[in-house]
């Protein structure tokens, strides 16, 4: 290829990235133009009918089909061999229920975090270990890719338009995760919940933030334990009657927690008892009350209130968590520091969370 | 919105902010302020 041609080539890319933003079949920065054949890649890696419907918005009359889907995979810059799991992403959506009921829609501004457990995080170079969260792995900033465009092209949710985000999260853009199965000492998340060590799943939840607590102050396993639940029982996560979160521990923290004696589940029940706020803590930001409507926290003195009946009438101390398995717990990251995450989920409060089976 | 649901010209009426904090009869002030302009809106004459 001559210089001339590849210059021809790059203008002709560009070009066609162009037009793509011409066509608002973007979520800011550049897709990757997809032809027919380029498509084809794609569905060849399903047996699933392109035209079956992975979820649907009956308030706008829109769907997401395996053939959008797949297109918007492409776009998002995802390998053909991604698309098992971003198919396995909208199944657990839909599962999940929030989108389907608007909530990409709403002021919330909420994100899919999909946490991906089993083989195929090393197969497709799905990152877990350091800047988890963060930038510069193509299997997870694509994968998570794949949603946003599909809720931008196929739903139409466009900000200042269906999608009403009074601010949004950074994780609109993309957000995917992979456990850190190897250096966690616990069984992986999925085989908490029934899976094979060998088996591949992606579970989705609907986040408000994520936010990071550096904690290296304290090698105390329940001193560790308090400060992340400090973050989960702040009054500004609870909005409703309580909370539920996903605790993304790094491998320093979570091997100092079982090096103590600490299982996910005893874990989840000291921060269950650990999250605790005072009806004075609810009182100061006039969240002691329940509309009565809506089941939104209002002042004890709007004329919708009704008393939070969770709150303890003797010792008015509320749990802002229904119950431990309102919290998830998941490693993540590097070895190398105690930086563990909270991540603000709208559920499950208890109930189990929308793990998928990647097929294949 | 009203053209990404494919009604352009659709016609609606704004209310300020904030609705979620105000109590029932705060929202019977408000939807009464606003009679007028839904009332235009459907052609009905003052």
């Amino acid at each position: 290829m001559t210089v001339e041609d590849t210059r021809a080539l790059a203008d002709a890319v560009v070009d066609a990235i162009e037009y793509c933003f011409d066509q608002e079949w973007s979520d800011g920065l550049p897709v990757v133009p997809c032809t027919a054949e380029r498509l084809e890649e794609f569905l060849a890696r399903t047996d699933r009918d392109p035209d079956d419907v992975l979820l649907a918005m009956p308030q706008i009359g829109r769907e997401c089909t395996v053939r959008l889907a797949a297109l918007n995979a492409a776009l998002a810059g995802c390998r053909p061999e991604y698309f098992p799991v971003v198919l396995a992403a909208w199944d657990s959506l839909r599962a999940e229920g929030y989108v389907g009921r608007g909530i990409w829609q709403s002021t919330t501004g909420t994100a899919p975090l999909l946490l991906v457990n089993g083989p195929v995080r090393e197969r497709l170079g799905i990152n877990c270990t350091g800047n988890v969260f963060g930038s510069g792995f193509r299997a997870n900033a694509t994968i998570g890719r794949a949603i946003r465009l599909a809720a931008l092209n196929a739903f139409g949710l466009r900000p200042h338009a269906l999608d009403q985000a009074t601010q949004g999260t950074p994780a609109k853009y993309t957000c995917c995760i992979g456990e850190n199965q190897e250096e966690s000492p616990w069984p992986a998340f999925h085989e908490e919940f029934g899976f094979a060590r060998d088996e591949s799943t992606v579970t989705a939840m609907t986040i408000r933030a994520v936010a990071h607590i550096e904690a290296r102050h304290t090698g105390d396993a329940e001193q560790l334990l308090r400060d992340l639940a400090g973050t989960i029982t702040r009054t500004g996560a609870l909005l409703h009657r309580s909370v539920s979160s996903c605790l993304v521990l790094s491998p320093e923290h979570a091997h100092l927690l079982a090096g103590q004696g600490f299982d996910k589940q005893a874990i989840r029940r000291f921060v269950y008892d650990e999250a605790v706020l005072s009806r004075e803590d609810l009182d100061r930001v006039g969240k002691t009350a329940i509309s009565r409507t809506t089941s939104w926290r209002l002042p004890a003195d709007h004329p919708e209130a009704v008393p939070d009946e969770r709150i303890d009438p003797d010792t008015g101390a509320l749990h802002v968590l229904t119950s431990p398995e309102a919290v998830l717990v998941v490693v993540a990251g590097a070895g190398n520091s105690g930086v563990s995450a909270v991540v603000d989920t709208f559920g499950p409060r208890g109930d189990r969370p929308p793990l998928v089976p990647v097929a294949g | 919105m009203a053209r990404s649901y494919g009604f352009p010209g659709f016609p609606y009426v704004v209310t300020e902010h904030p609705v979620a904090s105000l109590s029932r009869e705060e929202i019977r002030e408000r939807v009464g302020s606003m009679l007028p302009r839904i009332l235009a809106q459907l052609g009905v004459e003052p």
